[in-house]
């Protein structure tokens, strides 16, 4: 009842406010009017009449105030009139305005568009059913220092588990050239359980998920396509469903198409769906075990403690029916298991967080300087409010009056913050390195709507408090009187000033050191020595199906013949091919033994071999430090040869001659090869990593059906792409090659996430330092203009001009020795955090520490050093008069 | 000695409803009414009734209607609603367990004690 007539009156207020306002008004009035009557009627004249009825009624605007109130009016009516008074203030001082806007823009844009990364990377729920009950399952093993499962683990897991609703599992598929219809096509496939997409709780868009016998090391063959293959490479043709799509020389049928809103749980996007056809009981005497990803949904109300209990428990016990020498490999394996979304977003939280402190710094600091500019603004309104407050305006009254224009401000601001976040979150989805799951989905939606909201209004209270501040500590007579060089209400004003700047030069200085250090480990990271030169070397990769080229001489006899046509075409210096060369990512290992020096099987260690032709190491200029490289005639009918790195010599050999010693590779039925070379190491994906110890062989000797074609080229690599495609295509049109790329663009994307995190913290740190050298510009500047008076004075008592300059700049010099030493200690507290981004610098590295400082010092210098000298060429007369 | 008094905080919402339970009245005669009815002794500052009758009509206490006044002015005339005559009811019993109680402590006498 109540809170319906409140709601009455309130919208009776919003849209009929005058007439609401007419009524309280002709109440009264008619009170006024009936008692002056009265009054008349008892004698009274009537002018004496009305005269006694309006004392008798008290105060008239008063009691007004108190209905208005009573009706539950007045907040509002005073807020509106505050609001649009508010706004003719901004209007009236458009410099002061548009400088306050665009720093709160850029304050706000730049938190919108981070927040909107978070969001959609951090915040939002994945796109699958009840998606908090999946979890990500996977296992830990020190002795291999790696994180992997096992399929037998899996498939215990699956039929003994408590805990978990379902358990699901994909395995590599790989990648699959996919002919016939078109140019043929290499194809990011992956082997899914037949559980996986229920579990998600996606059904395919067309047709049907996989079934159970499907799913089977028999099954028939099948595929279900992504939406954007199905569109790309058939056209969305409908009729596809049931028909035979040739995925490396064998047939398989399409039996669904996925949505187009269908994700794959991981950081890449497979176009190509097949049952995993993994063994239906868990075997661990199979030849080979296939490893996979899994994922499980828990039952409704499972902790991942007990879920991570109970699959430890099932791993011990099947611990026993494991062979001696593997069973030695799972000595103190871990079980690890994470919610889904926290395994997908990975190390993009620690970064994303990082910056959305860094972003908080810039708005702390935007905040600082429209503070300090109203600060400044307050002291020239010091006498309107004196005035206001001589009217009867509360202290109160007055406060809400400042707040609201500072709220005004910054919605203002808050406006023009979104138009700049939306640049900025386009800016992060084209620089963003790829390994940022769901960047790409980024953008305003409801949560950065309400984050913005809520950092303007908090921002509005934030810079709103300052002039409050001062206004609280107005004395009315001293500001009313003409002017004064130095009110009190001037002097606690200056030293809010003060701490603002000090602030501003510590927070400044905190992102300073931050992108410094950041910077300095993407500097260190890119000037590391691979190894090899990277320049001018075009790279594409070719699968080979082993249903068609399955002997290893027709696969050595593919790529030879592809080389000697690449070879013929202008402008091509080299051609050379490499199983696994540096910076695809991609390597292969083998288990080495030394002559003389054999080991029980299964536990020789094992070490990157790539297959090599004779020009590899020439098209990388990779030199050789002993004996020779390969030659043409290092063939399957010569005695077999192999190179090693430096790495490899150290370690295996030491000081001796490794030249001329054999080695064994792949284990007891593996060949034996003699070392007849030497070369330099180079370095490995992930950049940056110490070059290990690696061995080469001779393509024609140990083929491979995976290679990539490195291509020398005399000048521009990129143009020469197509033209090396169709000479593959001339010796086999089905053979599709892929990841086509210089090597330099490969070092480039090898990078992107460091150069990505040194970027934007770069982008931070400048604003942040623009914003602080303002600052200090604004409060120095401001307390010259202050001290006219004052410089004046001195200067008529016979101060010299550098003497003037030495008191400024002394001012300044010690708030920003005071705020660059509070800033070193913030970023000694908080740089640790930045620990797992950085590479050969530590966080507390000096040097970054002193050069920054000296930079901030310098910036402050100057923001100083104009004022000062303006205070400098103070003529004392003008000063004088100016009183 | 005096014989009007200021009128204790709070009470003039219970003068107010008291004086618009004998009959529908604008605010000027709410003010007689109560001079009336209290044979001129208490003492309000006119001003003051209106907020209260305001937000006693928010407390759906009185109701508010738009009439003609005996001198042909429009005026707002306000009567009681249900919820307002058992709010009188109620205050006025514990304004007299109050004055009861007062005026009993005010008459003790030392042996009492």
């Amino acid at each position: 009842m109540k809170l319906l007539s409140s709601i009455r009156t309130f919208l009776a207020f919003v849209f009929h406010r005058s007439r609401v306002e007419r009524e309280v008004e002709d109440e009264l009035r008619s009170h006024l009017e009936s008692r002056a009557g009265d009054l008349e009627r008892q004698g009274l004249s009537r002018a004496e009449a009305e005269r006694q009825a309006r004392l008798e009624f008290g105060g008239y605007e008063r009691y007004k105030e108190e209905c208005r109130d009573a009706l539950g009016s007045r907040l509002l009516g005073e807020l509106l009139a505050d609001a649009r008074y508010g706004l003719r203030v901004l209007r009236k001082n458009p410099g002061f305005t548009a400088a306050a806007i665009l720093t709160l823009a850029l304050g706000i844009g730049a938190n919108a568009a981070v927040f909107s990364v978070v969001s959609a990377v951090l915040l939002r729920r994945l796109p699958y059913t009840d998606p908090d009950r999946l979890v990500w399952v996977t296992e830990f093993w020190p002795r291999l220092n790696n994180t992997v499962v096992p399929s037998p683990d899996y498939l215990n897991w699956r039929e003994q588990s408590q805990v978990f609703e379902s358990v699901a599992a994909y395995s590599g598929f790989g990648e699959l050239n996919l002919s016939g219809s078109g140019e043929p096509e290499r194809i990011d496939g992956i082997g899914v359980t037949w559980n996986f997409f229920p579990m998600l709780g996606i059904r395919p868009a067309l047709g049907r998920g996989f079934l159970p016998e499907e799913d089977q090391p028999a099954g028939s063959p099948v595929v279900i396509l992504s939406h954007s293959l199905w569109q790309r490479r058939f056209r969305s043709d409908p009729n596809l469903l049931g028909k035979v799509i040739t995925l490396d020389e064998k047939g398989y049928t399409v039996v669904g198409i996925m949505p187009e809103s269908f994700r794959f749980p991981g950081d890449w996007s497979p176009e190509l769906f097949a049952p995993s056809r993994l063994p239906l009981k868990a075997d661990w005497s199979a030849r080979q075990l296939a490893m996979v990803g899994v994922i499980a949904r828990l039952k409704p109300g499972v902790s991942l403690e007990r879920a991570k209990s109970d699959v430890l428990t099932i791993n011990l016990r099947s611990d026993k029916a494991i062979s001696p020498p593997f069973a030695k490999m799972r000595v103190g394996l871990q079980v690890r298991i994470v919610t889904l979304h926290q395994h997908l977003a990975g190390d993009a939280r620690l970064v994303l967080l990082i910056l959305l402190g860094a972003v908080g710094f810039v708005l702390l600091l935007a905040c600082a300087n429209v503070a300090n500019l109203q600060l400044a603004r307050a002291a020239a309104r010091e006498k309107e409010l004196a005035v206001r407050a001589a009217l009867g305006a509360g202290g109160w009254r007055l406060a809400k009056q400042l707040l609201i224009e500072s709220f005004a401000l910054a919605a203002l601001g808050g406006v023009a913050g979104l138009i700049l976040g939306a640049g900025g979150v386009a800016l992060f989805r084209r620089l963003g390195p790829h390994n940022i799951p769901g960047l790409q989905t980024a953008g305003f939606d409801l949560w950065v709507f309400v984050f913005i909201a809520a950092i303007t209004a908090l921002t509005g209270i934030a810079f709103g408090l300052a002039p409050v501040f001062v206004a609280s500590r107005l004395h009315l007579e001293e500001a009313l009187k003409e002017a004064r060089p130095s009110a009190p209400a001037g002097r606690s004003a200056q030293r809010v000033r003060g701490l603002l700047m000090v602030s501003e030069v510590a927070l400044a200085l905190v992102l300073l050191i931050s992108a410094g250090l950041l910077i300095r480990s993407f500097v260190r990271l890119t000037s590391v020595d691979p190894g090899f030169d990277p320049r001018r070397v075009l790279t594409e990769r070719i699968m080979l199906p082993l249903g068609k080229y399955s002997k290893p001489a027709q696969q050595a006899g593919f790529f030879q013949d592809v080389l000697e046509r690449v070879e013929k075409l202008p402008g091509v210096e080299s051609a050379a091919a490499a199983s696994s060369p540096p910076l695809t990512g991609f390597m292969s290992h083998a288990s080495v033994e030394l002559e003389g020096r054999l080991m029980p099987p299964g536990t020789a260690p094992s070490t990157p071999v790539c297959a090599v032709t004779p020009s590899y190491f020439h098209a990388l200029r990779i030199p050789l430090i002993s004996g020779r490289y390969f030659t043409p005639y290092d063939a399957a009918s010569a005695p077999f040869v192999a190179i090693v790195n430096e790495a490899f010599a150290r370690h295996s050999f030491g000081d001796a001659d490794p030249l001329g010693q054999r080695i064994r590779l792949g284990g007891s039925e593996g060949n034996w090869y003699s070392i007849v070379g030497v070369v330099q190491s180079v370095r490995h994906l992930p950049v940056g990593t110490d070059p290990t110890a690696e061995v080469f062989t001779s393509y024609l000797q140990d083929p491979a059906p995976y290679m990539t074609l490195l291509v020398h080229v005399i000048s521009e690599p990129e143009s020469l792409a197509g033209v090396v495609r169709s000479k593959v295509q001339e010796v086999d049109p089905n053979q599709p090659v892929y990841d086509v790329a210089t090597m330099e663009h490969r070092f480039s994307e090898a990078v992107a996430p460091q150069r990505f995190n040194s970027l934007v913290m770069g982008i931070f740190a400048g604003m942040a330092v623009v914003l602080a050298g303002v600052g200090v510009y604004g409060v120095m500047a401001y307390s010259v203009a202050r001290r006219t008076h004052e410089i004046g004075i001195r200067m008529a008592l016979g101060a010299q001009q550098h003497d003037v300059m030495r008191l400024v700049l002394r001012y300044g010099a010690f708030l920003a020795v005071f705020g660059i030493s509070l800033g070193v200690v913030g970023a000694l507290a908080l740089t640790r955090f930045l620990t797992g981004l950085l590479y050969g610098v530590k966080p507390t590295d000096s040097i970054t520490f002193f050069f920054v400082s000296l930079v901030l010092a310098g910036v402050a210098f100057l923001a100083t050093y104009l004022p000062a000298r303006r205070a400098m060429k103070v003529d004392p007369m003008e000063a004088l008069r100016y009183e | 000695m005096d014989t009007t008094a200021q009128i204790l905080p709070g009470t003039l919402d219970l003068l107010i409803l008291k004086a618009v339970s004998l009959g529908p009245l604008h605010g000027y005669g709410v003010l007689l009414r109560i001079g009336q009815i209290s044979n001129g002794a208490l003492l309000i500052e006119q001003g003051a009734l209106y907020p209260a009758l305001f937000r006693l009509v928010r407390q759906g206490l009185l109701k508010a209607t738009w009439g003609t006044s005996e001198n042909n002015r429009r005026a707002k005339y306000y009567e009681l609603t249900a919820a307002g005559r058992k709010r009188l009811r109620e205050e006025t019993e514990d304004w007299n367990r109050l004055a009861a109680a007062i005026g009993a402590a005010l008459e003790a006498r030392p042996e009492e004690t």
